[in-house]
């Protein structure tokens, strides 16, 4: 059986301010030409202290000094409903987006979550995660999903707010037809002055006007108000225009205070990857490159270039709590030029996702639930500390010992890199200093720190010479004419150290035998 | 001392169990698992026979080159054979510009082909190169937060406070306690005397060619003498050579200028 849930987001400007940051203290949201812009919305701090919808910002600003004002902005609101039916398209396929809020076709899906409570309450908890209240309403048709979510908005706060409705409440149960037929007209959110003549007539619920002679009611208030009263009742076909989530991921927060310091910057980013996390499950599929990017106000008239701080994953991920972690740690390296903005996360390219715990071994009683995988600490050494700190190595084809080895950036996988056979027999140290140390000599005898004694060689390693590249300073030597010795001195240290063959023939430090 | 003997076996006929000896071996069953290090020397000498799992190591060392990672090579290796993974925090970019030998030896790498050559599994290891002695820390702290990880190999900065040293060995101590791994970590030998919560506790010094390991701390009786382990190849401990003064020319290149000579004879 369809089951439609009506999700109505009240105030949803004020609302998109403060889900951006928490503790944010009085905040209103103004409309109007500049000369005399209106609030329209305000937060209960600036309630509290006498700010009322409707007021001249003026006014506003003369009750609370530190009133922050922002306009409103209705290409943002729709962008963020957008946004949200991506994120709700992890419970539904069927997605309708509207001016003010979502419908969501639940009751086929209800089975895979369980049942309807657990569905509705993973979507409560979810809405709470992303910061938005929302009054909600089931139904077995779309518009009178609508119309009772409306009476819900209407009839209080209290009742829409998921923080203070206990999740574990479940779903409000759907109305039956008497019920309707008791709800007042203007839950039917027709125009204003159609509202007023029915009024006039002494029409006050839903039961009134059904009363009324049919055609004569099309006569009087045009067919479409009689086929849009059918919908309500469930009686006429109410085909909607179902929400396709896009490609790729993009959401944006303006930020309602400035953020200079980026440990601030964790709750915002926080919203965004539950957001995220929603529109990947419902995608079922992973990120691996995930682009915050942070804009800023323009410094002296100048535009600064947006700050974009990149994640990296070495496979798919989607878990929200486990990329602000790894955000949280590549947010040590970032440095705000000035204060941000807006914060956008961009996810370019899914990737498809599969739910496999990332060790398969069983996770013994000793480990409790503290451990982390290897993959999650490869990613998080490295989300702090960047590509040029943790790497892997591997051993190169090459005579020449500094070109004998490389670094790479960690590629974590069962496949078995190809390690090649080492071409030399002699041993080789197991430290290598990465530019070789000119050692200074007595005579024929070298010395580090105290006289050498050299115990073998010499191995020649001549060759080099076919690489014309020019050595970069810090390179490493394309071509080498060395007579390579072990050596040790009277403290114990096993050196590697090798003579030039060239003419100064001077001594120099390569590698120790840790 | 006959008195003694004599007390000790009148205590072997009262109590009639078998009676456990301070001086004997410490008993195998009491300690977590362990790790053979490679070396029957040491493996004696070790509680339960090998490397402690899940307990801090710490190795005091001052001279880089006296064969201290040889001492952990073979553990390693026995790692990479079951696959489990490693991690090495490398010692932390020093600032200071003074060039002695320990900030020299301090940043050379590990070098890949002699790691193989050991037995290592590269392909499972991770190295980090911190460039504070906090990330230092924090990139030790979070391997050994991680399951299944074989061994975690790491420098810890030379100089801190006895106090706020003793507090982060303490914490890594705690950690290397959640899970199996080995916990390697190699500090310099001022801190012998400091306090540590590590359950084994070696001073690594060279008496000339062999690597001499005194336990300063370990589960069970203490160790007076040192033990001491040849890690290198025979025929280096007697061996001397000479530097020639002039470069030879290589036999491969003598044949080369033979092999001209019948061109030249061709020619002619």
């Amino acid at each position: 059986m369809a089951l439609w849930l009506a999700l109505i987001l009240p105030a949803l400007p004020l609302q998109l301010a403060e889900r951006a940051l928490p503790g944010i203290g009085p905040l209103a949201i103004v409309e109007g030409p500049p000369q005399r812009l209106n609030v329209i919305h305000c937060n209960a701090p600036a309630q509290a202290v006498g700010v009322v919808p409707g007021m001249k910002v003026a006014a506003a600003q003369a009750l609370a000094r530190e009133l922050v004002a922002l306009e409103r902005h209705p290409e943002r609101e729709q962008a963020a409903l957008a946004e949200l039916a991506g994120w709700a398209y992890q419970f539904s396929s069927h997605v309708v987006l509207q001016p003010d809020g979502l419908l969501l076709e639940t009751g086929s899906s209800e089975r895979l979550f369980g049942d309807r409570a657990r569905l509705h309450r993973a979507i409560v908890t979810g809405l709470a995660d992303l910061g938005y209240r929302a009054a909600f309403s089931y139904a077995t048709a779309p518009r009178t999903a609508r119309v009772l979510a409306h009476l819900a908005r209407t009839a209080g706060q209290a009742h829409a707010d998921p923080e203070q409705r206990a999740p574990s409440l479940g779903p409000p149960p759907f109305a039956g037809e008497d019920e309707l037929h008791r709800l007042p007209i203007c839950s039917l959110e027709w125009d204003a002055a159609t509202n007023e003549t029915l009024h006039a007539l002494g029409l006050v619920t839903i039961g009134d006007l059904l009363r009324l002679p049919r055609d004569a009611f099309a006569k009087r208030f045009g067919a479409a108000r009689l086929d849009d009263l059918d919908r309500v009742l469930g009686v006429r076909a109410d085909p909607q225009l179902l929400y396709e989530p896009p490609a790729h991921f993009h959401a944006q927060l303006e930020l309602p205070a400035d953020i200079s310091e980026t440990a601030q910057l964790m709750f915002p980013a926080r919203r965004l990857l539950a957001s995220l996390e929603g529109f990947l499950r419902g995608r079922n599929a992973g990120a691996t490159e995930l682009v915050f990017s942070a804009t800023h106000s323009a410094r002296r008239g100048a535009a600064l270039a947006p700050t974009a701080i990149m994640l990296a994953l070495a496979t798919p991920e989607r878990d929200a709590r486990r990329l602000a972690a790894l955000f949280g740690e590549r947010l040590a390296r970032v440095q705000l030029p000035a204060p941000a903005l807006t914060l956008t996360l961009t996810v370019e390219r899914l990737h498809a996702f599969s739910a496999i715990n990332a060790s398969l071994l069983p996770p013994s009683a000793h480990d409790g639930d503290v451990g982390v995988d290897w993959l999650q600490l490869a990613e998080t050494l490295h989300a702090r500390l960047g590509s040029e700190r943790v790497f892997q190595l591997q051993a190169v084809d090459d005579h020449r010992p500094e070109r004998a080895w490389c670094a790479l950036p960690i590629t974590i996988g069962d496949e078995p890199r190809t390690a090649p056979t080492s071409i030399t027999s002699t041993p080789r140290p197991l430290l290598l200093l990465p530019t070789p140390q000119p050692l200074p000599a007595h005579g024929e005898q070298p010395l580090y720190r105290e006289p050498l004694t050299l115990v073998a060689g010499p191995e020649r390693i001549e060759c080099g010479w076919w690489d014309l590249a020019s050595p970069a300073a810090g390179s490493p030597a394309c071509a080498v004419h060395r007579d390579y010795f072990v050596a040790r001195n009277a403290r114990g240290q096993w050196l590697w150290i090798y003579r030039e063959l060239a003419a100064p023939r001077g001594w120099f430090l390569h590698g120790l035998f840790a | 001392m006959r008195a003694a003997t004599e007390l000790l076996s009148l205590l072997h006929t009262a109590v009639g169990t078998p009676l456990w000896r301070a001086d004997e071996r410490p008993v195998d069953e009491a300690c977590g698992p362990t790790l053979a290090s490679g070396f029957a020397e040491l493996d004696r000498e070790l509680p339960g026979g090998g490397w402690p799992q899940g307990q801090l190591i710490e190795l005091l060392t001052d001279d880089a080159g006296i064969g201290e990672l040889s001492l952990l090579a073979p553990a390693l290796a026995q790692l990479a054979q079951a696959r489990r993974c490693t991690v090495w925090v490398l010692p932390a970019d020093t600032s200071s510009t003074v060039r002695t030998a320990s900030a020299l030896e301090a940043q050379a790498v590990p070098y890949a082909p002699a790691l193989a050559t050991a037995g290592l599994d590269l392909a499972r290891t991770i190295f980090v190169k911190p460039a504070t002695p906090r990330e230092n820390l924090w990139a030790l702290e979070q391997s050994l937060r991680a399951r299944h990880l074989g061994a975690v190999v790491g420098w810890l900065p030379a100089g801190g406070h006895a106090d706020s040293d003793f507090r982060a060995l303490r914490r890594l101590h705690l950690l290397a306690q959640r899970h199996q791994a080995l916990a390697f970590v190699l500090r310099s030998t001022h801190h012998a005397q400091a306090p540590s919560p590590a359950v084994l506790r070696m001073l690594l010094t060279s008496n000339g060619t062999q690597l001499a390991l005194t336990l300063l701390k370990r589960r069970g009786r203490p160790l007076l003498e040192p033990i001491t382990l040849t890690l290198r190849p025979a025929h280096w401990e007697s061996a001397r050579v000479e530097a020639e003064t002039a470069p030879r020319v290589l036999p491969a290149a003598t044949a080369l200028l033979d092999t001209q000579r019948p061109m030249d004879a061709l020619l002619t």
